[in-house]
């Protein structure tokens, strides 16, 4: 596999520089505990893990492997014992491990799986020892989702029920799913109204949505009355907008009122825009030098 | 009598829990500090004690802390409460074990250790919302011989906790990252701070990042590194919206192992310049709604002298994400 380095830093850094430094004689103000697998030092071993399993752990000069049958997740004796497995399913249990495509292959099938009957492959991944069970819920969420917002709810509820000191987790599979099928506005809804809610939940679901729909994501945003949720709500949709379309975010953000968010929209927008494009960027800043003046710690934008 | 003889593992669980139980409670009533044992890279070059066999103070202003860790002297300081550390960086001494006491004490503003060695910073809570000093919560240069383990960091100017200038030795664990907003710059763990500062951090920047929890509004530098020899495993990435995770940079060597990937859009990320470029080795990672890069080779990376014990990367998220027993609690 080729490496393929990403812009330089230091080209990057400096254009950016060469260009703040062009902005500051203008007159700018830049103000600036479960299975493990205990791995010794410098020796070979074969260690059982928790759960019986034999986990060969190589740690030899300048090169360590970790191999194991399943890595670090629990063993594969007699998969779906009993379970009407999909077509799709039983193909993807009969490819070896070790061909690494056997993961990304069952958590498709199982997601299939759950879009056409959730019961059974929630009721599979409880037995399974073959996916790490987050992959697993993720799985059988994502094909919830296809279904319905309102099946995808109900394994959430599912999820809690049985793993209550999970709720975090599920909540975030909960948003993914609901992102994947477009139900955007609903996930924002639900990450904001859940009585105990999560700012990560918050987060992911701004995130989410501003990765389709920014302008829509970000008007939602600003309409949040709670302070510190609007803010985490925005600082999402600010991020996910930059790492879209920085350029778009940064025309944007200029008809902003003046305040954090605009600040925050500029600054977010240049670097993700300095990154692919440090030429058009600074040409950018220059071209719009009166109206970056009072965006503060503007300086950051020339670092990687 | 066979148990005895040839205990089996369930017996030899039972008797090694009774044992570290009993040594627990005899520490306990022999110290009030839970001195720990350090672990990965800060465990080699001679080892990491901080104040470890000196005499315990209890500190809760600024001045009695400056007075309590200005010198090199082995020292336990207990810091009760939070105390605000003005408007420049606060430094400290080498041979401190700096802990925090129950789970509300620590620091505003910039804490720094600068030409330092052996010391532990636990238990503690750091946020510097106001940038001020290095603009860091805890800053660290030309330190050898450090642990921070069981910390909080939120809502840190610059980098929340920022390993430069030829650091060495050092391993940060069980901390949690998290801000309230983000200032265009929520960038966490900078390991080496410039590509032209070779000279100076070749060889050295050999850190270990293990149990720690980026969570909410972490954007990038989970770490960055640059030079060093980084060992990162079991470490939980919750930050939704991050741009990425792990920093690549020029001629670094990164070992990451068993991490929990969640909803991350780019879980490594390259920032090497060409001619200088750093490697990752990556295994037993679990990626949930996200996918492992493609861009990096696998590629051979140094081995870790020390012993360490791999968590399930399944289980990472309920283990360091736990209120009582994981990242970040006290």
């Amino acid at each position: 596999m080729t490496v393929r380095p990403g812009l330089s830093a230091m080209s990057r850094s400096s254009w950016m520089i060469l260009v703040l430094g062009g902005v500051l004689t203008l007159g700018l103000a830049l103000r600036t505990l479960g299975p493990s697998v205990v791995v010794p030092a410098q020796t070979p071993l074969v260690s059982p893990a928790h759960g019986g399993e034999a986990t060969l752990v190589r740690a030899a000069a300048a090169t360590v492997s970790v191999v194991s049958p399943t890595r670090d997740r629990p063993s594969e004796n007699s998969p779906a014992e009993g379970s009407e497995l999909t077509p799709e399913m039983r193909g993807a249990l009969a490819l070896g491990e070790e061909s690494g495509e056997r993961e990304a292959a069952l958590a498709k099938a199982l997601q299939a799986w759950a879009a056409e009957d959730v019961a059974a492959a929630a009721a599979w991944t409880k037995t399974q020892r073959v996916l790490p069970a987050a992959v697993a819920k993720a799985a059988v969420m994502n094909g919830a989702a296809q279904t319905s917002a309102e099946a995808a709810t109900t394994y959430l509820a599912r999820l809690d029920g049985e793993e209550p000191d999970n709720r975090l987790e599920h909540g975030s599979l909960f948003i993914h799913a609901l992102g994947e099928i477009g139900e955007y506005s609903r996930a924002a809804t639900w990450a904001m109204s859940a009585e105990v809610t999560e700012v990560d939940w918050i987060t992911a679901a701004f995130d989410r949505w501003s990765t389709a729909q920014p302008e829509r994501a970000m008007l939602a945003a600003l309409a949040v009355e709670n302070t510190e949720r609007r803010r985490a709500a925005t600082d999402a949709a600010i991020g996910a907008w930059a790492r879209t379309d920085p350029i778009a975010l940064a025309e944007s953000a200029t008809r902003f009122p003046s305040g954090p968010e605009k600040n925050l929209a500029i600054i977010t927008a240049l670097r993700a825009w300095a990154e692919i494009d440090p030429e058009k960027a600074s040409a950018w800043m220059i071209a719009h030098r009166e109206a970056l003046v009072e965006v503060p710690n503007l300086a950051v934008v020339a670092e990687d | 009598m066979k148990d005895i003889l040839h205990p089996s593992a369930s017996n030899l669980r039972a008797a090694r829990g009774f044992r570290a139980a009993a040594l627990g409670v005899a520490l306990a009533l022999l110290s009030p500090v839970a001195l720990l044992a350090a672990d990965g890279w800060a465990s080699q070059g001679g080892g990491t004690t901080g104040g470890a066999g000196g005499s315990t103070v209890t500190v809760s202003t600024l001045s009695a802390f400056q007075s309590a860790v200005g010198d090199n002297t082995a020292r336990i300081v207990q810091v009760s409460g939070t105390i605000n550390l003005g408007s420049s960086s606060v430094r400290f001494g080498s041979n401190k074990t700096i802990i925090g006491v129950g789970a509300n004490s620590g620091f505003v503003g910039d804490l720094k250790g600068y030409q330092i060695s052996n010391v532990i910073l636990q238990n503690l809570n750091f946020s510097n919302p106001n940038t001020v000093g290095d603009g860091d919560g805890l800053t660290l240069q030309f330190v050898t011989r450090f642990v921070v383990t069981k910390c909080k960091f939120t809502q840190t100017g610059d980098g929340a906790l920022d390993m430069t200038h030829a650091c060495d030795y050092g391993t940060v664990s069980w901390c949690k990252f998290q801000y309230t907003s983000d200032t265009g710059h929520n960038f966490v763990n900078l390991i080496g701070h410039s590509d032209s500062n070779a000279s100076e951090d070749t060889g050295h920047l050999r850190i270990t990042m293990h149990h720690n929890w980026y969570s909410t509004l972490c954007k990038e530098r989970m770490p960055r590194v640059r030079f060093g020899r980084v060992h990162v495993y079991n470490n939980y990435y919750g930050a939704a919206g991050s741009n990425y995770c792990i920093g690549v940079g020029n001629d670094c060597q990164i070992l990451s192992q068993n991490c929990y990937f969640d909803g991350q859009s780019t879980p490594w990320k390259n920032y090497s310049a060409s001619g200088h470029q750093g490697l990752i080795r990556y295994s037993g990672h679990v990626y949930v709604n996200c996918s492992q890069p493609t861009w990096a080779p696998n590629s051979t990376v140094f081995t870790p002298p020390y012993s360490y014990t791999l968590d399930s990367a399944s289980n990472v998220k309920s283990i360091v994400t736990n209120a009582t027993s994981g990242a970040g609690t006290h």
